[in-house]
């Protein structure tokens, strides 16, 4: 029976932290925590199954120890075994522990303590392992008989009653032997009471125990010893008897019990009286036992050892550090803070290395002067402003102070596991905080030395061994792959079912600055450096399109971004990340919307709306808007990469919005802050999506037939009759204006290319126009005006956006990247049933009501596979630079060992190999070896065996070709056998 | 045989072979089945061993000693154990010369080439210590003279483990002077149909010639004790040995004279099988017949088998 029994001590610790991560994913939403928790789910059930694994595969052969035995007195067991991993075995005999060992390979003698009195047929072994990880400790009852163990109690201080007989038949007995009297009748162990002169010296210094001649006796004193079977203490009445029994041997007289005054029983010599005394009576006592339930509800087992190895202590220290950096990195400390942090971790780990008592204060001492001083620093740095930054900043500086902390107490195996537990949590929650493309590396970097730090505080126990030869490390190797495969197989089926998250969850909506820089004006455009956006003239545009390659030049770039927008003009944007966001799905992330067109000019709605304080902002319906009918909030994270001015960009329309300064909010739908966000500040947003479909669009019909506000059907005097006509064309036969929409689109499609480069209109000319039927050549805002003016002509309501759209997605960290060039124009139509409807050609965003939350599963072996697309030459390179590097390892490998065991050695490696594949076992000899073969076979065993063992024992043997290449066609022959009968 | 004498040693490994399977033979014609305990017989003569059977009575012990005296063709003599056997008994005494004027050492029946102790334990202590000189070294001194015996020189005892009242249990230092230690076992039916109806048994005593002379095997001796063994098989051997000393059943373990025992009788087995040289399964053939008998068991003696089973299961046999 195979059973668990219970955590190792620190286990409990790793579960927590599990369950604590979960809460960081539910509390952040972020999509690196789920993948570490599903690697989590996946891994530690996994590591908890090893031991399992590991009891399967032993097997015990016999069990063996002494055949007489006093109760408490020393005893030794011989157990053969076959064992692999590390295996406590405890042996009960009854339900009383008689010795405890580790199993070895082969044999294990194990010294224990003699059971309570009584005979014993079969000894319970007790199996443990924790297997590789060391999480789950795992038990196998195994019930081995043994030739019978007698184990009699200590003879007690007192004898029992004794009746001497001189006159032999008085007590019922015949004439005793009288011959050789006095003569030397062997040996015998030294007891109480015997005669110096009778010790046997030379066999005494043999076996090491004092040894004495024993002397025939004349027998016919006779000792009657009398028990009573009602007695309380059956033991004490056993211990008696067997001093007056023994007593009676050594004065070598015959002995006999009368139990409750019957007839005498006689006892040959001390064997029997030793017999005797251990089944006399029954036991009186039982020994207590744990109740059922504690016996289950025991949470930790104790381990063999739990001291920690110097290199275990190290890794454990570096799984500490690994997060601390990942985690400290993001939140703007520098590389002398995280060298003071990497300092004192290591601190930690060397000062535990001093493992003498003495050293406990000062350790302590040590490492609560560390912490203090780490944390005091931290905090002396981070330049606390704000309630909002110091809540961001303390719960670091106390992980770091915890960290350190727990680094110097981390000096045996528990502590170690709580300690790789704190590091989990640690990956956990920079897990959550980081959003870079590093994470996925800083992840596997820690994630790894976390296992490495786990494996290698349980490897301690495991024992290194050579038998069993290639065969069995073959198979280790490729169940180990096996494993390695099914467990990443798992992880992402579970990833698979996982839906992306919808967001962080409202207590922790992560939103702070990085510096406070207001802008001055009310509401009005500012460019990053707080400068006011007035934009509009193509003077200033050009100017500052020089300035695009710096990291900070491409948002305030953007002619999108100011209070007018020349269609005509975009400028050359760059490839910086400007945004990262976190949200469930991607969105056109709003900026600005513009509905006065002069033909050439976009202008925004001048009125500054209202201004609210924050922190959490309370967003009320802009123009047009409508209240949402979508169930549940969106929730996005907008995390700034760059300077970016005081827009606060938004999707679908926004209900709220964390930012720690104030917010005008426009009747046109656009936010402004009261300062500019610098990069490194984040604010969340909550929105309402519409959940339009195409089927609810079409529902709402004719909007031109509707009527509309007059703003967001203004045309520019300049718009031209075959604009209109165009329109006209095109919403001919369309049943709905989302039709029209479609064919406007479509026809924009097919008569239009999309070209960044495209020449500016002649001064004077209607853009549409231009743009329409003669360039016909244009980007995002050339075709979304376009779209606007043809809608508008039609009497729908419209207007143009600006802001950016994701262009690819982070799998690991969950967040969407807009880059400078992902600045973007798209049309948005009111419709009543959804309010503003963003449509746009170019960019491939779908309808709100449409689009599907992928799976986190889905979302990686997507980006597995693109990379593994893109990369193909690269992919190629590796797997065949690896393939190289592997087959000359093996290479290498073989000819080491051609070198080291000689030909004749390889062939005696087969040869065993084979038999061992055959069910030998690796021990014996090789004409043994030899006889597991066929019958068919026999002849070339016998043959490669005795030749072996002449090229290795014999003084006469020649090493000559022929004979070589004869045992070899041997082996393969044996070797053909051994596989086919297998 | 004369291959023997000359320097050829693979011609006379072949010969001895040829006297090792000679003597195996003459005693398969006496003793139906038992093949196993026969080698182990032929091995302790090439051995210069001395031989101890242990079983019931009846099942052939005399009978082995005998055949293994016709076999080579030496003399014989036997001494039955009985309680008042005194050691001049067995050794010999001196004796008054025809003249009257002095003594003279008239050699006992222990002056034999196979001599067979039949009971050894029902013999009384003295007795049996007589023994331990002529085993060991191969003489008995009387008056301070040592008298060699014959050689070659082979004493092969018996005891009846079954019926021990009135016997005296022999001394380790008795039973560790014995090379080798087997007990014969039943015979098969068949083979007890054999023996009934005289096609085996001591009515073909008579007709076992002597192929093999005494020089024959005085020369095997020489040529067993010369057998190669590598230090691998040595350390193999004394890994086993100190096994039987670890093993918690065993009170006293093998001694070094059980080792150089197992190693002699695997060097007899080496050659038996025509091999130069000792193969570490030639050891693991002999460990059970040279060691089991020396050791003291806690407990019952029959276990003593299974325990050398069990340290040869627990050491690994060396190889290339």
């Amino acid at each position: 029976m195979t059973r668990p029994i219970g955590l190792a001590p620190g286990a409990t610790a790793l579960v927590a932290a599990w369950a604590a991560s979960l809460s960081i994913a539910l509390l952040t939403g972020a999509t690196a925590v789920v993948i570490l928790l599903a690697l989590g789910a996946v891994t530690m059930p996994a590591a908890m199954m090893t031991g399992w694994m590991v009891l399967r595969s032993v097997s015990i052969g016999s069990v063996a120890t002494d055949v007489e035995a006093t109760a408490g007195d020393p005893l030794a067991w011989r157990i053969t075994s076959t064992s692999q991993q590390p295996i406590r075995l405890q042996l009960l005999c009854g339900d009383e522990t008689v010795a405890e060992s580790r199993l070895a390979t082969g044999s294990t003698v194990a010294v224990g303590t003699a059971p309570r009195r009584g005979a014993y047929d079969e000894v319970t072994a007790q199996l443990s392992s924790a297997g590789w990880l060391g999480l789950v400790w795992w038990r196998r009852t195994i019930v081995v008989p043994i030739a019978t163990l007698w184990v009699a109690p200590r003879p007690g201080d007192d004898g029992a009653p004794i009746e001497q007989h001189r006159d032999l038949a008085s007590a019922g007995f015949g004439p005793g032997s009288r011959a050789g009297r006095d003569d030397v009748d062997g040996v015998r162990v030294w007891r109480d009471g015997d005669e110096v002169s009778a010790v046997h010296w030379p066999s005494s210094l043999r076996s090491g125990e004092l040894v004495i001649r024993q002397r025939l006796r004349d027998r016919d004193d006779t000792w009657v010893v009398a028990a009573t079977l009602a007695t309380d203490d059956a033991d004490d009445q056993a211990a008696r008897l067997r001093r007056s029994l023994e007593r009676g041997i050594d004065a070598g007289a015959r002995v006999a019990v009368s139990v409750d005054g019957g007839d005498p029983h006689e006892l040959l010599g001390s064997a029997a009286v030793h017999r005797w005394c251990a089944t006399f009576a029954g036991r009186t006592d039982a020994a207590p036992s744990t109740p059922w339930w504690r016996r289950v509800l025991r949470l930790t087992v104790a381990e063999p050892t739990s001291a920690l190895t110097t290199s275990g202590r190290w890794l454990v220290a570096a799984a500490g550090a690994a997060p601390l950096v990942m985690l400290l990195q993001p939140l703007g400390y520098e590389t002398g803070h995280v060298a003071v942090v990497l300092a004192a971790t290591a601190a930690g780990a060397a000062t535990t290395s001093l493992t003498r008592d003495r050293w406990r204060s000062i350790r302590q001492l040590a490492g609560a002067v560390t912490a203090t001083g780490v944390g005091a620093l931290l905090i002396d740095l981070s330049s606390v402003t704000s309630v909002v930054t110091s809540l961001r900043f303390l719960l670091p500086q106390l992980l770091v102070a915890l960290v350190v902390l727990q680094g110097f107490e981390c000096v045996d195996r528990r502590a170690a596991r709580v300690s790789l537990a704190c590091s989990s949590m640690l990956i956990a929650y920079s897990a959550g905080v980081r959003v870079d493309e590093q994470l996925a590396i800083w992840l596997l970097i820690s994630a790894s030395v976390l296992g490495a730090g786990l494996l290698t505080i349980t490897r301690a126990d495991r024992q290194e061994h050579d038998v069993g030869a290639a065969r069995s490390r073959r198979r280790v190797v490729t169940g180990r792959t096996a494993g390695a495969i099914g467990s990443a197989l798992a992880v992402l089926v579970i990833l698979a079912v996982i839906p992306i998250p919808r967001g962080p969850a409202q207590l922790t909506l992560p939103s702070w600055l990085e510096e406070r820089r207001p802008t001055g004006n009310d509401g009005a455009l500012a460019a990053p450096d707080g400068s006011p956006l007035l934009g509009g003239s193509s003077d200033a545009i050009t100017s500052r399109t020089g300035s695009t390659s710096d990291s900070d030049g491409g948002a305030g770039s953007y002619p999108g971004f100011s209070p007018t927008m020349d269609t005509s003009l975009r400028g050359d944007l760059g490839d910086t990340v400007v945004l990262r966001v976190r949200s469930p799905y991607p969105d056109f992330w709003r900026g600005q919307t513009f509905s006065e067109f002069d033909g050439r000019t976009w202008y925004v709605d001048p009125d500054i709306g209202s201004r609210s304080e924050g922190p959490e902002h309370s967003i009320g319906l802009s123009t047009g808007d409508v209240r949402g009918m979508a169930a549940a909030d969106f929730i996005q994270t907008f995390y700034a990469e760059v300077d970016l001015p005081n827009l606060v960009f938004a999707a679908g329309r926004p209900t709220r919005v964390l930012l720690d300064a104030p917010i005008w909010q426009r009747p046109d739908g656009a936010l402004r802050a009261d300062v500019v966000l610098p990069a490194g500040s984040a604010y969340t947003v909550i929105s309402q999506r519409s959940g339009a479909t195409a089927a609810s669009l079409r529902a709402d019909g004719d909007l031109a037939a509707l009527g509309s506000p007059p703003e967001f059907v203004q045309l520019a005097a300049s718009t031209t009759t075959r604009t209109r006509n165009l329109a006209a064309e095109l919403a001919a036969g369309s049943p709905s204006t989302y039709d029209t929409i479609l064919s406007v689109q479509q026809w924009l499609g097919e008569h239009v290319e999309y070209d960044l480069d495209a020449s500016v209109p002649p001064v004077g000319v209607d853009a549409v126009d231009d743009f329409l039927f003669e360039s016909r050549r244009g980007f995002c805002e050339q075709i979304a005006t376009s779209t606007a003016i043809l809608l508008r002509s039609l009497g729908i309501p419209a207007r143009v956006a600006t802001g950016y759209v994701p262009s690819d997605r982070d799998e690991i960290a969950g967040v969407w990247i807009s880059r400078a060039s992902d600045a973007h124009a798209w049309v948005e139509v009111r419709f009543p049933s959804a309010g503003w409807v963003a449509f746009d050609p170019t960019a491939s965003v779908p309808l709100a009501g449409e689009a599907d939350r992928s799976t986190i599963g889905g979302d990686l072996i997507q980006a597995v596979t693109r990379l593994a697309g893109d990369h193909i030459t690269l992919l190629l390179a590796a797997v065949a630079g690896l393939g190289i590097a592997l087959s000359a390892r093996r290479f290498g490998r073989a000819w080491w060992r051609r070198r080291q065991r000689g030909r004749w050695g390889l062939l005696q490696d087969r040869f065993v190999a084979a038999a061992v594949r055959r069910g030998a076992a690796s021990t014996i000899s090789n004409a043994d070896m030899a006889a597991v073969f066929d019958r068919l076979v026999a002849a070339d065993a016998e043959r490669v065996a005795t030749t072996l063992d002449a090229s290795a024992f014999s003084s006469t043997w020649v090493d000559d070709d022929a004979g070589y290449a004869a045992v070899a066609a041997s082996v393969r022959i044996l070797e053909r056998s051994a596989t086919v009968t297998e | 045989m004369t291959a023997l004498l000359t320097s050829d040693r693979p011609l006379a490994l072949a010969d001895a072979q040829r006297v090792a399977a000679g003597i195996a033979d003459s005693i398969s014609g006496l003793i139906a089945g038992r093949r196993q305990q026969i080698e182990i017989a032929t091995a302790t003569v090439l051995a210069g061993g001395h031989l101890l059977i242990e079983d019931i009575p009846g099942v052939g012990k005399t009978l082995l000693a005998q055949g293994i005296a016709a076999a080579v063709g030496g003399s014989f003599s036997r001494i039955q154990g009985t309680a008042d056997l005194l050691p001049s008994d067995v050794i010999g005494s001196m004796a008054p010369n025809a003249d009257g004027l002095g003594l003279h050492f008239r050699p006992g029946p222990l002056f034999a080439n196979v001599v067979l102790f039949d009971e050894l334990n029902r013999a009384n202590a003295r007795a049996q210590s007589a023994l331990l000189e002529v085993l060991e070294e191969g003489h008995v001194t009387v008056d301070g003279v040592a008298h060699p015996v014959p050689s070659p020189f082979l004493l092969v005892a018996t005891q009846n483990p079954v019926e021990m009242a009135g016997t005296y249990p022999l001394a380790e230092g008795v039973t560790d002077r014995f090379m080798a230690a087997l007990s014969l076992g039943r015979a098969t039916p068949d083979e007890e149909v054999d023996v009934l109806t005289g096609r085996r048994g001591r009515t073909r005593l008579a007709d076992v010639s002597a192929d093999v002379s005494l020089a024959d095997v005085a020369t095997g001796q020489r040529l067993v004790s010369t057998t190669h063994l590598a230090d691998p098989v040595a350390r193999y051997a004394v890994d086993i040995l100190q096994a039987t000393r670890d093993h918690p059943r065993v009170r006293l373990g093998a001694s070094t004279r059980a080792g150089v025992a197992m190693i002699a009788l695997a060097r007899a087995f080496a050659m038996m099988d025509g091999r130069d040289h000792v193969a570490p399964h030639d050891v693991a053939r002999s460990a059970n017949s040279a060691i089991a008998h020396r050791l003291v068991v806690s407990g019952d003696r029959s276990l003593a088998a299974e325990i050398v089973a069990d340290c040869l299961r627990a050491v690994a046999a060396p190889r290339r």
